[in-house]
């Protein structure tokens, strides 16, 4: 291996250290299972390396992380038929105090309901509620316009509070 | 199943619609209309109720949800896999003549070549397998006789192994898959140990 790749090599594990949380917590909430949440970040980090000679520096380079993972994503999204990840949300309620558990089955229940968004709401949903981009930023990630990316969180939002209206 | 949207977003008793109250608490933008908000008792409640949803919204949003500690070491053994396979992307015009000239199998009902790239690939895959070997450095060196082969190859491996035993556990492991898959006989399997990778990487 020439020393010029072992170099980059270096850089590109840096790259991985510093964002490998970010990338991580979209996956995680994108398909709500912690196994394909890593095969996600693994996948989207092989590309990326693999894609790294065309990075050019228009977005930023997490900018960049962000669109590959959440394209990762949806792409599993759309091939597989949504796996409903088993909640234990229930069972860990029971041995909480009565307003904790309350507390844990409404956190439950949003993020079920998290999990019913369709996959192009959610990614946005996701980057802007939990990951705090702006509209801008997560205009560039999912190759959308601003207005329309606006749509579809709002979108989102609505579907968010009925559900966790009939919740109650 | 798919619901107007716009159905939603109802409208409160007062006249103001919810989705404006949405995006003002979940962005927490100004009040379109401060002073109807102030003292309207509906969307008073709404925003409270609204208020108690987003606190749940950015409860999920501040969960520590850490990656597993190993996800840098995998990333990066699944790169530099993918550096170490061998290119077999060769044109045709040179890879033609370099596979008449390869590994031959005899039978009485005709003959079998195997070309050096594909006893490469095999003995890469097998030394990988093993744990402890990082990657290959440069290519693998493949000298061939007839049905007889010869291997050469470069290993950058984990800090702290044996060096003798993990060269012996990939000479055997490589030996008995090119032997198994391509019916040739290994005479010898060079293994130079180039690097360790860092130590305390986790």
């Amino acid at each position: 291996m020439r020393a010029a790749q072992q170099g980059d090599l270096r850089a590109f594990e840096a790259l991985v250290r510093r964002y490998r949380s970010p990338v991580y917590r979209i996956a995680l909430r994108m398909l709500g299972d912690a196994a394909a949440a890593e095969d996600a970040v693994q996948d989207a980090f092989l590309r990326a390396w693999l894609a790294l000679p065309e990075f050019r520096a228009e977005s930023s380079i997490g900018t960049w992380l962000y669109r590959i993972v959440t394209n990762r994503c949806l792409n599993v999204l759309r091939a597989e038929r949504p796996v409903q990840p088993l909640e234990d949300d229930q069972v860990v309620a029971a041995a909480r105090p009565e307003e904790l558990a309350q507390q844990q089955a409404e956190l439950g229940a949003l993020r079920r309901a998290i999990l019913r968004l369709t996959p192009e709401q959610r990614a946005a949903f996701v980057l802007r509620e939990l990951e705090g981009l702006s509209y801008e930023e997560i205009a560039e990630v999912l190759g959308a316009t601003v207005p329309a990316i606006k749509g579809r969180i709002h979108r989102a939002r609505l579907e968010l509070v009925e559900a966790m209206r009939q919740w109650r | 199943m798919a619901m107007n949207i716009d159905d939603r977003d109802q409208r409160l008793d007062c006249g103001a619609r919810l989705g404006p109250l949405i995006d003002q608490v979940a962005d927490r933008t100004a009040a379109a209309d401060p002073q109807h908000q102030r003292t309207c008792p509906h969307c008073r409640e709404a925003l409270a109720e609204l208020e108690r949803v987003w606190g749940h919204v950015r409860a999920v949003a501040r969960e520590d949800v850490a990656p597993p500690q190993r996800i840098v070491a995998d990333v990066m053994r699944r790169i530099r896999r993918e550096l170490s396979l061998p290119r077999i992307s060769l044109p045709l015009d040179e890879l033609v003549p370099r596979l008449v000239t390869r590994a031959l199998l005899q039978t009485e009902r005709g003959s079998t070549r195997i070309s050096d790239t594909v006893v490469a690939r095999i003995a890469t895959e097998a030394a990988l397998d093993v744990a402890g070997v990082e990657f290959l450095g440069g290519s693998v060196d493949i000298s061939v006789s007839g049905r007889r082969v010869a291997i050469g190859m470069r290993l950058v491996v984990e800090y702290g192994a044996s060096l003798p035993a993990l060269a012996a556990t990939v000479r055997a492991n490589a030996i008995a898959h090119v032997e198994a898959l391509t019916g040739l006989e290994v005479e010898r399997l060079d293994i130079s140990i180039g690097d360790v990778s860092d130590p305390g990487v986790p």
